[in-house]
């Protein structure tokens, strides 16, 4: 096995990271947006566990290891359960159609690469390639909260968000303290649990989950 | 010492989850927040702070800056928990028995998380508190499960988690200084004393990039503008003694956290950058909430908007850096804290009495409800800064303090969009309070209730002559730690 082995895998990782962040805006389907998102993050495991390989940080397998159960598994689970008993049409609604938000998307990786460009302190090709990419996922996050219709897609922003900063902590720093990790974790577990439970709020009360639908607090 | 205050929520949480009657149940939301209460006021005032008190290996901490805010969680927490002890569980307020159980164990975690967001040390456990402030307290805006609380909730969930992923964003940024730079990587990388100690250490430029961010993402959760917007709809919407303690105090927790990253940011470029963008945010923060204010038709958002102006104060008072500015915004983070949650806790009694929320609906509160009145014409006068309330103290001191550190146009407008905000809380206020009444609701009273409003009124009137000197001592602590290694 060659010393360069892992950096590259590292680097085939990154890309196919983003190669699925961008897939999970241009998917019309609630379904297989989902199961991107469970590749997305299955890459973010697997680019973990080569970060602890490679950097030789061991505590890092545990954050890794919690994202292949939560993040590829159980979170998924939650969603196609609840896809199911909310009974809603399967395709994702948007203010503005596929094609301009990849144009968007894309616009705002230009923006992320250019805008970490010039910013000192930053050494080595993993810091340079890793951070606008991470701030790209993280404000792809954003694009998706922004213009989708549903609860539920709103959610899935949310997760890619949580994706990025993810990515961009272990990639940056090799992780931060474990216990950090594990408190960010819970956070996303009780936030996406809480969310799910206001989506059936929000359909039982407004009779569908269009967030275009919440109108009634202005001013 | 600090573990203990922290176990106390919690227990008192899982006793309201568990209880089996209304009554115990009743009985231990109640107890619980009194049992915080003197805990947290035993901790504040009879330690010394002659040297910070730490916990857990340094992941937290208890310095006079956190004791300040233990004290307005505690106490503000306690009186909304009586008040709340009357106003929900009256018998016709139409909420059921498992909701009450759910609302006051959600009630304790909303205190447990404040608390330990103020507590920590370790920049990413106050990061993790922030986040469950928002996931406990989603539960208490929406109570009744209406439409307008769930979308209230919904929009407030989801704003403030977006926020506080940027937030995020920045502490890891700090985070990756602290170990790329020549601090090196140790356990303590993280840990708000150990970057303060080595800030001369971090690279300036991450840092500025950082403080940005950490400014979106907290400055979302402490409403201030343009992220305010799901400020004023959590807050009409939550039952108030939800509202009392979300703007009173989880406001003022979120700026805690932009303080301290703004001291780091300030060590570690030696410039004026954070305080700049403090002053900036700060102004428009204000000058944002003067139309909702002037033109507001209904009275629970005219306070919330009155909550982003205040913490437009702060945070300007924060950025002019002068001791006596500093001093103005610690002090006037305390008396908004009683201010404020008592005008929420008389929004209460309004919606008791009148039925609506509507400015023009309400009109003589005097002539039925003298008590009500009285307390809510002078706690709205208070809130706009009129001696001789607390409020004017604080605000003057900032602005003095502004005017010492030369900071003529930034006082200068201040003051100018002051009078105006003065201008449309005393139109509001004198024709809901005076003239012909208008009551259609219920007219028995409340002993908790009313009680809560002259404790809160008592409190904001004293405050505005006469500072106890262990109180005084604690709040010039606090301000030389806030004033940074600058000043």
């Amino acid at each position: 096995m060659s010393a360069d082995l892992i950096p590259s895998l590292i680097h085939l990782t990154g890309m196919l990271l983003l190669a699925a962040a961008l897939a999970i805006i241009a998917s019309p389907q609630l379904f297989a947006c989902i199961r991107l998102y469970a590749a997305h993050s299955f890459l973010l495991a697997a680019t973990t566990i080569l970060v602890a390989c490679h950097e030789g940080v061991t505590h890092l397998w545990i954050p890794a290891l919690l994202t292949l159960l939560l993040k590829v598994i159980v979170i998924p689970q939650v969603f196609f359960r609840m896809i199911r008993r909310l009974g809603i049409r399967r395709e994702v609604e948007s203010y503005i159609n596929i094609p301009f938000s990849l144009i968007l998307a894309v616009a705002l990786l230009f923006l992320s690469f250019y805008g970490t460009a010039h910013l000192p302190g930053l050494s080595g090709v993993e810091e340079r390639e890793f951070i606008p990419m991470a701030a790209a996922t993280v404000f792809w996050g954003m694009l998706m909260m922004a213009t989708r219709k549903k609860a539920l897609t709103q959610i899935v922003g949310l997760l890619l968000m949580e994706n990025g900063l993810f990515l961009m902590a272990i990639t940056l720093t090799s992780g931060m303290p474990l216990l950090v990790e594990l408190g960010i974790f819970f956070d996303v577990l009780v936030g996406v649990i809480i969310m799910g439970v206001f989506v059936f709020k929000i359909r039982d009360a407004f009779e569908g989950i269009d967030v275009d639908d919440l109108t009634v607090l202005k001013g | 010492m600090i573990l203990n205050l922290l176990i106390v929520p919690l227990i008192a949480a899982l006793f309201c989850q568990i209880s089996p009657t209304i009554k115990v149940n009743r009985f231990s939301f109640v107890a619980g927040a009194l049992a915080s209460a003197v805990l947290g006021w035993r901790a504040v005032f009879f330690s010394s702070f002659e040297k910070t008190v730490f916990a857990m290996g340094g992941k937290l901490l208890m310095d006079p800056l956190s004791a300040v805010f233990v004290l307005l969680i505690v106490s503000v927490g306690l009186l909304s928990v009586v008040y709340g002890a009357g106003y929900l569980f009256r018998e016709d307020s139409g909420i059921s028995f498992p909701k009450l159980r759910r609302y006051t164990c959600f009630f304790h975690l909303f205190l447990f998380t404040m608390l330990l967001t103020v507590l920590s040390n370790n920049l990413g456990i106050m990061w993790i508190a922030i986040e469950g402030t928002t996931l406990a307290s989603a539960f208490l805006v929406n109570v009744d499960d209406k439409k307008s609380s769930i979308e209230a909730a919904w929009k407030y969930l989801i704003l403030c988690t977006v926020g506080i992923a940027l937030a995020l964003f920045g502490i890891i940024l700090v985070y990756y200084s602290a170990v790329s730079g020549a601090a090196g990587e140790s356990k303590d990388s993280l840990n708000w004393t150990f970057l303060l100690e080595h800030a001369r250490q971090l690279n300036p430029e991450v840092m500025k990039l950082a403080f940005i961010f950490i400014l979106v993402g907290y400055g979302t959760k402490a409403g201030l503008a343009p992220f305010h917007s799901w400020l004023p709809d959590a807050h009409s919407q939550a039952p108030s003694p939800v509202s009392a303690l979300l703007s009173g105090v989880l406001l003022s927790c979120a700026t805690l956290g932009i303080l301290r990253f703004h001291l780091l940011t300030q060590a570690a470029t030696g410039s004026l950058f954070s305080s700049h963008l403090l002053v900036f945010f700060g102004i428009l923060s204000v000058a944002v909430a003067v139309p909702f204010i002037l033109e507001q038709a209904d009275y629970k958002r005219l306070f919330a908007y009155s909550s982003v102006e205040h913490m437009g104060l702060v945070v300007t008072g924060i950025g002019f850096g002068s001791p006596l500015a500093i001093y103005g915004a610690i002090f006037h983070v305390i008396v908004h804290a009683f201010n404020k949650s008592l005008l929420f806790f008389s929004c209460g009694h309004l919606l008791y009495h009148f039925e609506t929320k509507e400015i023009k609906k309400v009109r003589g509160i005097l002539r039925t409800r003298p008590f009500l009145g009285v307390i809510f014409f002078l706690g709205t006068m208070a809130i706009t800064g009129l001696p001789p309330f607390g409020t004017f103290v604080s605000e003057f001191m900032i602005l003095s303090g502004g005017f010492s550190a030369h900071r003529w146009a930034a006082c200068g407008i201040l003051l100018f969009l002051l009078v105006f905000i003065f201008a449309g809380f005393l139109r509001h206020a004198s024709r809901m309070t005076f003239g012909e009444s208008s009551a259609s609701g219920h007219s028995q009273k409340n002993l908790w209730m009313d009680g809560v409003l002259l404790a809160g009124m008592v409190l904001i009137l004293v405050m505005g002559f006469y500072l106890p000197s262990p109180l005084h001592q604690l709040i010039q602590k606090a301000s030389v730690i806030a004033g940074g290694v600058s000043s």
